[in-house]
């Protein structure tokens, strides 16, 4: 047939630009050729006569070549901007996603083994870098609220420079500025004028506020003495969280080196003592902040804005804690010092800051921090008055102070009785949140209150399930995209006529359909299914729901490549390639097979545990299931194809052969990068066994080095190459679903993600919805509450020495 | 009888796609049926119809795929599309149009 092939050749001849059209019509004629020859033959024509008699009925070549490149032009231009766009934009648009979808695993992985075994609650829901927003309608003046109340002293200047008489303001500057305070024996005199004027403003703003005046004098105190710590007066009392155990705390020497200074703090310190108040309004300042914030819809905002709140800085705290401390040392020297009246009456009185300043405690660690100065200056106070001689003072002391360890270990111990409880429903149920929350422990209201909490929190830990789902789901696209090319470089070179076309647009919506029905199915089951069935525990739920996950990708995937392979079996057909029997790559048509490919994965999975459990000794117990399971996921798609390709003219070559593949890195560009994956992570893990004392990471490393070899080996053990007469046409074959998998397995790994990721936000904005109903919104005043006996009872002692001395007095009655 | 080459070359589109609307077939098929049909007065060149089949498919007017023929061979059939059918419509009546124009002018008479 040379002379129809001359023929064919001469009238296709304008038509090589575009080699899927050239082959499609040089087929077309050849075949009307045969039939027009066949029909003469009939006639009793020789064969000669037959071809000439079929090749003048069909036309002049010139003219026929002119014809056909005038009605296939416009096609061919359309099919090479297709290709075009194709190339520059979709393979890689596809491996992006493909490769983005992976790194927010590799993040999700990071965050679980950063994070999750040390308990930084905080970190590992927020993240690295919590970032807070504001109200998207905020006025002009809000919006300089909002971007000046930070904790930088320029910026609260700046405030207080827009606003000199807003107490809570100011008091948020002075706070700021008190950070400085401690340093103040290294301080100029002009530096500590300016400090005591700043303070002197805020008495004037705040006349009834004590704080300005106890800040004066712990500034004076500092300036005039040298603080030891622990070796000053020691005293015993009951511990509240070590089951009633007698402790000892030893308080402050203090080494006075200006005697001018210590008096004149004094002075300050009873001008303090008659007033009602002593706050530094942080309670208040953390309060305006949240009205600027945007409301969170996710656990991540939320969390963002705690860990705001908790890294509110409290300078004044420690201020006051020295002072706290100093005063019944001050006491104690002047006894010493033979000031006996002046000891007598501060040790009368110096546990009167902390009481004032626990009474209008707004923050948690205020609470706290009350408790130590009374429990520093009534815990003293016995000990001062027995080296005065005064033993009925002592005793009267000794009282008072063991009232006030009663009321604070009340607290605890009511506590005790809840803790078996919470265990219980720590287990069952699971929360990182609650678990790392004292007021949860405490009292079991605050457990209530944490139910939102915990509902978002494992919607959030969903979010990482899926997060690992997707990185399986991406590995696998980028190992079919980074398997394809290898043929696309050959094809490059060869004889550049395809054995396939682009399977076409209804079909590539066909496969998308199929790969997202399951997702939808599964979809609607979590949004119509009853409520709790989202809120799992953290320990079982995420396991679970990592489990359901994969069965869910399993389908999809099983889905998508079915129909996928129905569309290339339909374009072979048409194109007279025969692949094998119909179905062969669909599991679901095949679950024999496909159970033992699964049986078989998951002794992959298990081989590679196996030897990264030899390699660093004990594994993580929690890790066997993810681990072994995650590997069994990967390699059961890749086993699948495996086995099913020996039915479509496929046979193993034997292991030496597939070494030699190996070794020359052609023929698996993918296995050939797993392999050398592999031999990098096991070489910087013997490198650096020593080194990486993260046994966490270590493990991971070498589970993953380990994972690589186990699919080496599966490859040198079972690789199917293409043989027989037809091996050339299947590897293009191959070649060509593998290059056209990867942007529909990158369509149905992007639509997954944005359907799930679409849903768990709105889960997440429902569950935090009941904590925006609440008058709890923050752990801040839950954890105050906790204390909130405690305050109650500082309160009570404030307002019986109100009562007693009168309110506004400026100094103690002799 | 030899037509003027012109005159076939206006009608192949509308018979075509009167044959396509009848039933799928290939592209022997189409000439062999025409050439029965018209006991050969037509004499195609039988090449250019399938210029003529790929335009009208970048047109959206047939449609095409590979199939097994009845001999057991692989063959390009084509159909039409229901833009194709439209077409036709539109080929039919500008033809009775023009049939009952020329006919009055040559012969005369109508019809």
């Amino acid at each position: 047939m040379g002379r129809v092939d001359d023929f064919v050749e001469a009238v296709t001849r304008r038509l090589r630009v575009d080699p899927a059209v050239h082959w499609d019509v040089s087929r077309e004629i050849r075949a009307h050729l045969e039939d027009a020859a066949a029909e003469a033959r009939d006639r009793g024509c020789s064969e000669d006569e037959s071809i000439e008699a079929a090749l003048s009925a069909f036309g002049d070549e010139d003219e026929l070549a002119e014809q056909f490149w005038q009605a296939n032009r416009r096609r061919m231009r359309l099919r090479a901007v297709a290709t075009w766009a194709w190339r520059l934009a979709l393979a890689p648009a596809a491996l992006a996603v493909a490769v983005a979808l992976c790194l927010f695993s590799v993040r999700t992985i990071q965050r679980l083994i950063e994070y999750l075994p040390h308990g930084n609650a905080i970190q590992f829901l927020a993240g690295p870098d919590p970032r807070v927003e504001p109200r998207p309608t905020l006025s002009e003046e809000e919006t300089f609220l909002f971007e000046h109340l930070t904790e930088e002293l320029d910026d609260a200047e700046a405030l207080v420079a827009r606003d000199p008489d807003d107490p809570v303001i100011y008091a948020h500057y002075v706070r700021l500025l008190s950070e400085q305070f401690l340093d103040a024996q290294n301080a100029s005199d002009a530096e500590l004028n300016r400090w005591l004027a700043v303070l002197d403003r805020g008495a004037e703003i705040e006349p009834d506020n004590a704080m300005y005046h106890y800040l004066k004098a712990a500034l004076w105190m500092v300036r005039g003495s040298d603080a030891e710590h622990g070796k000053g007066i020691c005293f015993e009392y009951v511990s509240a969280r070590a089951r009633d155990e007698v402790e000892e705390s030893c308080g402050v020497r203090l080494i006075v080196r200006d005697a001018d200074a210590i008096a004149r703090g004094l002075r300050e310190f009873y001008q303090g003592i008659g007033k009602a108040h002593c706050t530094m309004h942080a309670g208040d300042v953390a309060l305006l902040r949240t009205t600027l914030w945007r409301r969170p819809d996710t656990l991540t905002d939320y969390v963002a804005q705690l860990d705001r709140h908790a890294s509110q800085l409290m300078p004044h705290c420690s201020v006051l804690r020295d002072l706290f401390g100093r005063l019944p040392a001050c006491a104690a020297w002047l006894v010493q010092d033979g000031q006996e009246s002046e000891g007598t009456r501060l040790a009368a009185v110096m546990q009167r800051p902390a009481v004032q300043f626990g009474a209008d405690s707004q923050l948690v660690i205020e609470v706290i921090l009350a408790h130590f100065g009374i429990s520093q200056a009534t815990g003293q106070a016995p000990e001062i008055y027995r080296r005065l001689g005064l033993q009925e003072e002592a005793a009267e002391a000794r009282q008072r102070f063991e009232q006030s360890q009663a009321a604070w270990n009340d607290i605890w111990r009511r506590g005790r009785t809840w803790d078996e409880e919470f265990e219980r429903r720590l287990t069952q149920e699971g929360s990182i949140f609650a678990a790392s929350w004292i007021p949860a422990r405490v009292r079991p209201d605050v457990w209530e209150w944490n139910a939102p909490l915990r509902r978002t929190e494992h919607v959030y830990l969903e979010r990482l399930a899926l997060g690992l789902m997707m990185g399986a789901f991406a590995l696998l696209t980028v190992a079919f995209g980074v398997a394809g090319l290898p043929y696309l470089w050959r094809r490059k070179g060869g004889e550049g006529r395809p054995l396939l076309l682009f399977v076409g647009w209804r079909q590539t919506a066909l496969v998308l359909a199929a790969a997202m029905a399951p997702l939808a199915l599964y979809w609607a089951w979590t949004r119509l299914g009853p409520a709790d069935s989202l809120a799992r525990s953290v320990y079982s739920g995420f396991w679970q729901r990592v489990a359901e996950l994969a069965a869910v990708y399993l389908l999809a995937l099983s889905a998508a490549t079915a129909a996928a392979y129905r569309a290339f079996r339909a374009r072979c057909a048409e194109a007279g390639i025969d692949i094998g029997p119909a179905g062969w790559l669909n599991p679901l048509r095949r679950p024999g097979r496909a159970l033992v490919c699964a049986t078989v994965s998951l002794a992959g999975g298990l081989v590679a545990f196996g030897i990264a459990a030899a390699g660093v000794g004990d594994l993580v117990p929690g890790l066997f299931l993810p681990l072994v399971g995650g590997t069994g996921l990967l390699l059961y798609p890749c086993v699948f194809a495996l086995w099913q390709m020996r039915h479509v003219g496929h046979s193993n070559p034997g292991v030496v052969e597939n070494l030699r593949s190996l070794g020359r890195g052609r023929l698996s560009l993918g296995v050939t990068l797993i392999a050398l994956v592999g031999l990098v992570l096991a070489g910087l893990l013997v490198m650096f066994h020593a080194m990486v004392s993260e046994r966490l990471v270590l493990q991971a490393l070498c589970f993953v080095a380990a994972g690589a070899f186990v699919m080496v080996l599966v490859y040198v053990f079972a690789r199917p190459a293409p043989a027989g007469p037809e091996a050339d046409r299947l590897a293009r074959f191959r070649g060509t679903a593998l290059r056209s998998m990867t942007p529909l397995l990158a369509a149905c790994l992007l639509a997954f993600a944005l359907v799930s990721h679409g849903y768990l936000d709105r889960a997440e904005a429902h569950y935090l919805e009941p904590l925006w109903q609440s008058d709890w919104r923050w752990p801040e005043a839950i954890e105050h509450n906790t204390l909130v006996g405690y305050r109650d009872y500082m309160r009570e002692l404030n307002q019986q020495w109100l009562a007693a001395h009168g309110p506004g007095r400026t100094t103690l009655p002799e | 009888m030899d037509f003027d080459k012109e005159l076939v070359k206006g009608t192949t589109v509308p018979i075509v796609l009167q044959l396509l609307a009848e039933r799928q077939m290939y592209g022997y098929e189409i000439v062999k049926v025409v050439n029965e049909r018209t006991d050969g007065r037509f004499e195609w060149r039988e090449g250019t119809l399938y210029p003529c089949l790929h335009r009208l498919e970048a047109d959206g007017l047939v449609r095409s795929r590979w199939q097994e023929a009845p001999s057991g061979k692989k063959r390009k059939y084509y159909r039409v599309t229901a833009r194709g059918l439209r077409e036709l419509k539109r080929h039919k009546k500008e033809w009775t149009e023009f049939a009952h124009g020329v006919n009055m002018l040559l012969m005369g008479k109508v019809g």
